[in-house]
């Protein structure tokens, strides 16, 4: 009976360890994930919002948007897109072209970080056009 | 029978106290261990985050603010901020050949970072270069790159500041 009881005490204390433990490595780990995260780089989501700013700046200095042309804008923003990086623009306004939208660019992937940008603009015509661009990375 | 039984005891509380003692010192020695490591991690990236920060604003500056006075490309040595916007989304070439004028210190005087030292190109659509900035050799470190497309005289270019931290910083 005294040998039971010594066993208990010490398996009680043996379960005492493995909780204590088991939060000290809860603790360890979730310490670790949440600093991984924050060193997660941000320049490469940055860089992407700003190309695709410049890119529709430059459409609109250019007089692209004017047209309203599905062709030619394509033709002129595959010419400033990187080859790594793909581009949906949807121009939205009070136009007869697709019911005053047009949207221009690749398909949208469902499993790809998607980056959004919106840009109001106005062609020669006085049209106000209401530029909205997402921008992801090319597969593989 | 009693001595047997306090001998026991006393041999079974020693290799627990040796067990505690080596799963204490284990645990201390991985603690330390990841402490250091993550502390030097932060370091890094607190290091890396400012130097992004500082490229981004510097090339958004550049980019899209006319710098003050706006025609400070007239008289170089009155440039309190330099900005090469020549209209809302155009930048102006008369204010990157005068930028590239400049002194290569007094530029980084005027944006605060004489801790670092930056490189600037404007490449042209027929691979033409303008340069500003020190050597790449230079670069020992840790090196940041902001790419802009900008229209400059109804032209597209790209414009790259890039942003390393000096030796002696």
């Amino acid at each position: 009976m005294h040998s039971l009881s010594r066993d208990k005490n010490g398996f009680i204390f043996t379960l005492d360890i493995i909780l204590g433990m088991i939060i000290v490595f809860i603790i360890i780990a979730s310490t670790v994930f949440f600093i991984s995260r924050s060193v997660e780089s941000n320049l490469e989501k940055y860089q992407l919002l700003i190309l695709g700013s410049d890119i529709v700046n430059i459409l609109d200095e250019q007089k692209t948007f004017d047209s309203l042309d599905y062709n030619e804008i394509e033709t002129e923003m595959e010419e400033l897109l990187p080859p790594n990086y793909e581009m949906l623009l949807r121009l939205e306004g009070n136009f007869s072209t697709g019911n005053g939208t047009l949207e221009v660019g690749g398909n949208i992937p469902l499993e790809e970080d998607l980056f959004f940008g919106r840009r109001i603009a106005i062609t020669s015509n006085n049209t106000f056009l209401e530029i909205t661009y997402v921008l992801w990375s090319r597969e593989g | 029978m009693y001595k047997n039984t306090q001998k026991k005891k006393g041999q079974i509380f020693s290799l627990d106290a040796l067990f505690s003692i080596v799963l204490f010192f284990i645990m201390l020695i991985f603690v330390f261990v990841t402490w250091n490591i993550y502390n030097l991690r932060i370091s890094e990236q607190d290091a890396h985050v400012e130097l992004q920060l500082i490229a981004f604003q510097i090339a958004d500056i550049l980019v899209e603010s006319p710098g003050i006075p706006s025609d400070w490309e007239t008289s170089l040595s009155n440039a309190s901020v330099i900005g090469l916007q020549e209209t809302p989304g155009v930048v102006s070439q008369e204010k990157v050949d005068a930028f590239l004028l400049l002194d290569y210190n007094s530029i980084k005087e005027s944006f605060n970072i004489e801790r670092f030292d930056f490189e600037f190109q404007v490449k042209n659509k027929n691979g033409t270069i303008q340069k500003l900035g020190a050597q790449q050799g230079n670069k020992t470190s840790e090196v940041i790159t902001i790419r802009r497309i900008v229209y400059v005289e109804n032209e597209t270019k790209e414009m790259f500041f890039t942003l390393w931290r000096g030796k002696d910083a």
